[in-house]
């Protein structure tokens, strides 16, 4: 667990955060978001120290980050910035053994590790003797992730690492993190000032505005409680749809079904559909419902408006 | 980018080919251009060209070693905080020493270390050495921050991100300024033969002390030729280094 205490950073006259405190819980993603120069990347990257606060403290599990050599601290989190930041003259494999190095692992075991990790990446296991100016930008940010997670750290550190990547790409990217993220489980604190993206991966959401922390709660919460207008404002109109694209249809259907059902022709979704499509393709029906059949075909349900206002009403519900 | 590599290696080759040609077999060219080669024969030839040569380009290899060395080591040193002071100062002499003829240092020189050998060393290895600093510590400077953030992130120690990571990407310019630095001591170093260091300065001297045009071809043909020469295979160099990251 990271906690955040107090932190303040002045720089000269400037404030860029303002006594913010947070915990960010052990195994959860936290999406820190809000407009530019709100203080988020100052924020982040007062937890490995690469900016030391004015005021106030950081801990991970009870331990003051002052407290261990900056070095070693940050070879324990994976960092991972909008530009990459790969080093040009190293191989992939070179860069993505940079912290194992450090660690002083054998050989072997880096070797084992790098390819594993091209493996979770999706990259092909050639790309290890590629150097990093061969790589297109999504590839290039794979690698970058790979090299965060090389000595496996319980805590990643991410500063807009998709920013720069063009929105299909940054959308697989996004995907593919997600899934890594369900597996791994880290600690993650997590840049952006993409609204979609939050909602897309965070457990929970920490919108900052002036350096300060205007609101953190999970993302369902910011609909149902905005602590003021500027919630509302920042995150925009479509935010509730967006929330819907973090569901499928299998989390808010109603169990209605009678055994043998059939559903009508062009009105049913699949299970597995996400709910802000679904919701899509109710408006599109003219209906005022939809069946909900399983992967065999068969009606399993009914998909509403009902479901949908459940599902935003509800609380944290399970994530699809 | 292989091609235009071997074109380079190809140029380089054919220049030190001439160099060597003029060095060893300057009497071929003499006979191929007698009426501008051939000396009107009062001077006597004491030192034979290879010798020559030979002095003039161990003087520049011993110099310019010696300025890269200490120069490389200054520059990186101003990237410790302990130095950081230095920088600025470091920057200015390199600027000032663009200005400042090297004769003017070889003057100096000899008062404190005699004729010979030692003054004009020690004057190109000063000299040398200005260039050489002011892109080691442009060439740091100018390394992509956010590679550098990120090497301090992954939990890079000072020392090992400047070796590691600053140094060799910053190497295209160093090289760069070494490659200026050699040229221009090459070059420079003609002037040692005024208080008795020898080289192509020799001839150059004494012929134009004489009016003799011929013997100063004989010294000024093969200077040219090892300062292009040189400087060919520094490009190749360069583009080496900067291929490499």
């Amino acid at each position: 667990m990271i906690e955040v205490r107090g932190v303040t950073k002045e720089y000269g006259e400037v404030v860029a955060v303002r006594d913010v405190s947070l915990e960010i819980g052990r195994g959860e993603l936290t999406v820190l978001i809000g407009p530019s120069g709100c203080g988020k990347s100052t924020l982040i990257r007062t937890i490995n120290r690469m900016i030391e606060p004015t005021e106030g403290t950081v801990e991970i599990d009870g331990v003051d980050v002052r407290e261990s050599r900056v070095e070693e601290l940050r070879r324990g989190i994976g960092y991972v910035i909008q530009t990459v930041g790969l080093f040009p003259h190293f191989s992939v494999r070179e860069n993505i053994a940079t912290v194992p190095r450090l660690l002083g692992w054998e050989r072997e075991r880096t070797e084992r590790r790098v390819m594993e990790l091209l493996d979770m990446m999706g990259l092909h296991r050639s790309f290890a003797d590629k150097r990093p100016r061969e790589l297109s930008g999504g590839e290039a940010q794979r690698v970058g992730v790979a090299r965060a997670l090389a000595a496996d750290p319980p805590i990643l550190l991410m500063d807009e690492p998709f920013g720069a990547v063009d929105p299909q790409n940054r959308a697989r990217l996004q995907e593919e993190f997600y899934s890594i993220q369900k597996r791994l489980k880290k600690t993650v604190v997590f840049v952006t000032h993409d609204v979609e993206e939050a909602v897309r991966l965070a457990d929970r959401i920490a919108l900052m505005r002036a350096g300060r922390v205007v609101q953190y709660t999970t993302p369902e919460r910011f609909i149902l409680e905005p602590a003021e207008a500027f919630v509302s404002e920042f995150l925009g109109i479509e935010y509730p749809l967006r929330l819907l694209g973090r569901h499928s249809v299998a989390d808010c259907y109603r169990k209605d079904a009678a055994p043998g059902d059939t559903p009508g022709p062009g009105q049913a979704v699949p299970m597995d559909t996400p709910t802000r499509e679904a919701l899509s393709l109710l408006v599109a029906s003219g209906q005022k419902r939809l069946d909900v059949v399983d992967s065999d075909g068969r009606v399993v349900g009914t998909f509403d408006f009902e479901s949908v206002l459940g599902l935003l009403g509800g609380g944290p519900g399970g994530e699809g | 980018m292989a091609k235009a590599n071997r074109v380079g290696w190809i140029k380089a080759a054919l220049l030190f080919a001439a160099f060597f040609f003029v060095v060893f077999r300057f009497a071929t060219l003499e006979s191929l251009f007698p009426s501008i080669l051939v000396r009107r024969g009062i001077m006597v030839e004491r030192v034979p060209l290879w010798m020559t040569a030979w002095q003039h380009v161990y003087l520049v290899v011993i110099s310019s070693a010696m300025s890269v060395a200490v120069a490389v080591a200054l520059g990186v040193i101003t990237f410790f905080p302990f130095a950081r002071e230095f920088r600025d100062l470091f920057i200015e002499l390199s600027n000032l020493g663009e200005t400042f003829p090297s004769v003017a240092i070889i003057a100096l020189t000899v008062p404190m270390l005699g004729y010979g050998f030692w003054p004009v060393l020690l004057a190109l290895f000063i000299y040398g050495i200005l260039p050489v600093l002011r892109n080691t510590i442009t060439g740091i400077e100018n390394v992509d921050p956010s590679v550098l953030d990120s090497a301090r992130g992954m939990g890079m120690g000072q020392v090992e991100t400047i070796l590691r990571v600053a140094l060799p990407l910053a190497l295209p310019v160093i090289v760069a300024g070494i490659r200026t630095s050699v040229i221009i001591n090459i070059g420079a170093a003609t002037i040692g033969a005024t208080v008795g260091a020898g080289g192509f300065g020799i001839p150059i001297i004494s012929g134009i002390r004489s009016n003799d045009m011929a013997l100063v071809l004989r010294g000024s043909i093969p200077v040219a030729l090892l300062a292009v020469s040189a400087d060919s295979l520094f490009a190749l160099a360069e583009d080496a280094v900067s291929r490499g990251s």
